[in-house]
């Protein structure tokens, strides 16, 4: 049977961003190292970001998953960042003194973009980002209509 | 915003992100036709039939069916959770195991480092069953006295952990984990206790509340 919950992977640009949600199983964890890997093999990608907001746990399983994807992807010449972790979840992975392994970190989605070198426009600098609150409450407005 | 509105995203929280479940709720609930504030178990059957569609583009078809069962029971009294007892027999298990436990964590009012703490335990626990056994039961007991705690019971019928002291001591590295993943799991407990044999493993993990 197919799974209906692959994780999707968005092409920004030259860079890969898959927001890792859901249940990753270990059908799910093989899913994503394939698709991502065909991604890359398909060229010009330049960075990959794993956005763990979606994950409400990281345990060591999980942990190990994220691990062999950004080895397999530095195998290919494609260096990876992860971003959005939070801070119970980063606590508890530092608690259980488990390794992201060469894994980069970053706090949030954009400083992941900028460490690939994209950066908000000319003069958009100031703008404030598109939160989720935002998004949270622009859904509770549009249901009120 | 209504209590059953409470409960459908806190429920929905656990197998979805936030703005997952938002979105998909509110959706639901502009389709059955009322407000958010209106949400009441009156309306539970209707939503759960509404959520489906959306749901299923998120979940594999055993989380749908155990968020199911949850929704389900929404609204109906439910006896104070002292102790819950799972089977542990695939992989979905795990999943459905960290979801009870932070359940349960939540009606005791756990802080939110307690809750990843116990779902984290729960989760590596219940991975080993599945990993190296063919299956086994994990049980999660609250204790108010003398302090409030959380115990965690993991038993399994597997051919045991032969390196079980090199494990502990960090000596072994296992391609798949199950080193880091039980060290980690010791770290995280205020007791661990592990016994194993070639007839089985059994540990106890207690976590302060």
């Amino acid at each position: 049977m197919k799974e209906p919950n692959r994780v999707p992977i968005i092409r920004v640009w030259n860079l890969l961003l898959v927001p890792v949600q859901g249940e990753l199983g270990d059908t799910q964890a093989e899913d994503l190292k394939r698709d991502v890997l065909g991604a890359i093999h398909t060229g010009n990608v330049e960075g990959l970001v794993l956005d763990v907001t979606g994950l409400w746990l990281i345990d060591s399983h999980l942990c190990a998953v994220l691990t062999r994807l950004a080895q397999a992807a530095s195998l290919m010449g494609t260096r990876t960042i992860v971003c959005g972790m939070s801070a119970e979840i980063a606590l508890t992975i530092q608690t259980m003194g488990l390794e992201l392994g060469a894994v980069q970190t970053a706090l949030s989605l954009e400083q992941a973009f900028e460490r690939f070198g994209v950066r908000a426009p000319e003069g958009e600098e100031e703008d404030r980002p598109v939160l989720e609150s935002d998004l949270a409450s622009s859904v509770a407005k549009g249901e009120s209509q | 915003m209504s209590s059953a509105y409470d409960q459908l995203l806190s429920l929905l929280r656990r197998y979805i992100s936030q703005i997952n479940a938002q979105n998909i709720l509110a959706r639901a609930i502009r389709e059955v036709g009322i407000e958010k504030h209106q949400v009441s178990e009156a309306h539970l059957g209707e939503l759960a039939s509404k959520l489906e569609p959306s749901l299923r583009l998120f979940l594999r078809p055993a989380a749908l069916a155990s968020l199911q069962s949850e929704l389900g029971s929404i609204g109906r009294p439910s006896a104070p959770l002292e102790s819950i007892s799972l089977a542990i027999k695939q992989e979905a298990d795990i999943a459905t195991a960290r979801a009870q436990a932070r359940d349960m964590c939540e009606k005791l009012g756990a802080r939110r480092m307690t809750i990843q703490k116990l779902a984290t335990v729960v989760s590596e626990l219940a991975r080993n069953i599945y990993m190296y056994s063919h299956g086994g039961t994990l049980e999660i007991h609250h204790a108010a006295s003398p302090t409030s705690s959380l115990t965690v019971r993991a038993v399994d019928s597997g051919p045991g952990i032969t390196n079980l002291d090199d494990i502990m001591k960090g000596n072994y590295k296992s391609r798949t984990g199950l080193g880091a993943g039980i060290r980690g799991t010791k770290r995280l407990c205020e007791r661990f206790d592990i016994k194993t044999s070639p007839a089985g493993t059994t540990v106890e993990a207690e976590v302060a509340v």
